[in-house]
């Protein structure tokens, strides 16, 4: 499964899509998020399934690739 | 040797209490010429040096590491002998690695994190 | 420091330091080979993390008079104290995570239980460094026993009476334990083998591993210095490796 990272470094500051990490469950896929991006004292570190994203300038279920992201 | 004993908190060796003017200067010393290998901070202000006493020439250095598999954990320690040494009066260092209290980035100043921060490292 | 470490706490603190050495060993060696990249980053840095906290283990163990050059580099095989899980390598992943996963988290247990002077913060170090350990291994093992049950029963089959011989005999309770008895420890080894295998219960609920019933490890068939009743050690050509013998000229004065 595809995971989608976002983050933010301080409170108030925007959240931002940092990259992704693939993993088979939840708990592997913060595992390695943490360990991967690790670059930063995160305030945020959050994950979003890439299946999850939903598509809004085309048709609505259209699967986005990673390509897109970066 | 327990969080109560731990003398060296930051690079503002002036502040030190309890430690003679030949201390402060090994303190000093060791600021001035020990880098910590990954950040631009010496090992002082990443709060590693918990204590410097002397004496009659003989130094011992009670310090700490973030990470217990530190791969510089030996060029450190050669590196803090080396700089003592060079100053008069110190005819012996060694060096005790302790680890209570544990090390955390508490240990850090606020101008400290500031200067991690300016180049660009998170800790 | 401090004189008073028994002679059996001692053998205890060698058989922690010589299995976290051999844990080092196999997780360098997975270490390039995944099965994720996001593994691969996690193996190195646990490969670090055990290799430093054997060089403090080895540092305590000289003091007790255990020399630290014949720890490092003069004793046979036989002389290695390492848990029978960590003699040699695992046939693939899952065998990885059941044998080294659960040897790590037993060996965390065992560290955390020590209550002497000698290794005030020390071990409050290890388990903080050991966060990131338990939280990868359970990650792994929770989901190879959802996804791959059958493969994990026959692991843990193979691997758990050695993990359980490691942590030590269930006939040392608070009257009987040594090292509980002298103070080293904080915890009887039957309490320890309790938390064991509560945690690895917590690991299979839900999916169709059972946890095999345990053999008791008679008290007079275990080995006390090697913790293991098995007999075996590593192979001469990991010792080899682990020393560096072949690299000696390019080791740091």
């Amino acid at each position: 499964m595809n995971y989608e990272v976002f983050t933010r470094i301080s409170a108030g500051d925007d959240l931002k899509h940092i990259g992704s990490v693939e993993a088979p469950a939840d708990k592997l896929a913060k595992n390695y998020a943490k360990t991967t991006y690790d670059e930063e004292d995160w305030a945020t570190m959050v994950l979003v399934r890439r299946e999850d994203l939903v598509r809004v300038d085309a048709g609505r279920d259209e699967r986005v690739e990673a390509g897109e992201l970066v | 040797m327990s969080a109560s004993d731990v003398r060296v908190t930051s690079a503002d060796v002036d502040s030190l209490e309890g430690v003679s003017e030949f201390e402060r200067r090994l303190v000093k010393q060791i600021d001035e010429h020990v880098e910590d290998p990954h950040i631009p901070v010496s090992i002082v202000e990443m709060g590693m040096v918990y204590d410097v006493f002397e004496e009659n020439g003989a130094v011992t250095v009670e310090m700490t590491y973030p990470c217990m598999g530190c791969p510089a954990y030996q060029m450190i320690q050669d590196d803090v002998e080396d700089c003592l040494l060079d100053l008069d009066g110190v005819e012996s260092v060694s060096i005790d690695v302790v680890w209570d209290p544990v090390w955390s980035k508490d240990r850090l100043d606020e101008d400290v994190q500031e200067k991690l921060m300016a180049s660009g490292t998170a800790i | 420091m401090s004189d008073d470490w028994s002679p059996e706490a001692v053998d205890f603190v060698q058989s922690l330091a010589d299995t976290k050495l051999m844990l080092s060993h196999w997780y360098a060696d997975q270490a390039f080979l995944g099965p994720n990249m996001g593994d691969n980053i996690a193996l190195f840095s646990m490969t670090q993390d055990e290799y430093g906290q054997v060089r403090q283990f080895y540092l305590q163990l000289d003091r007790q008079g255990r020399d630290e050059d014949w720890l490092r580099s003069e004793r046979d095989t036989g002389n290695f104290y390492n848990a029978a899980t960590t003699d040699g390598p695992a046939a693939d992943w899952t065998e990885f995570e059941v044998k080294f996963g659960l040897t790590d988290r037993a060996a965390l247990l065992l560290l955390d239980a020590i209550d002497h002077e000698d290794f005030t913060g020390l071990t409050d170090k290890m388990a903080e460094e050991e966060y990131s350990h338990t939280d990868f291994h359970d990650g792994w093992l929770e989901q190879l026993a959802a996804a791959n049950p059958a493969a994990f029963q026959a692991a843990l089959e193979d691997s758990l009476d050695d993990v359980l011989a490691f942590i030590g005999p269930a006939a040392y309770d608070e009257d009987t334990d040594p090292l509980y008895a002298s103070g080293f420890t904080d915890r009887s080894v039957a309490e320890l083998r309790d938390a064991f295998l509560d945690y690895l219960a917590g690991i299979v609920e839900g999916t169709d591993v059972d946890v095999p019933d345990t053999t008791e490890v008679p008290l007079e068939s275990w080995n006390e210095e090697r913790r293991r009743v098995a007999a075996g050690s590593i192979e001469p050509d990991v010792l080899e490796t682990i020393r560096g013998s072949k690299n000696t000229e390019f080791a740091a004065e």
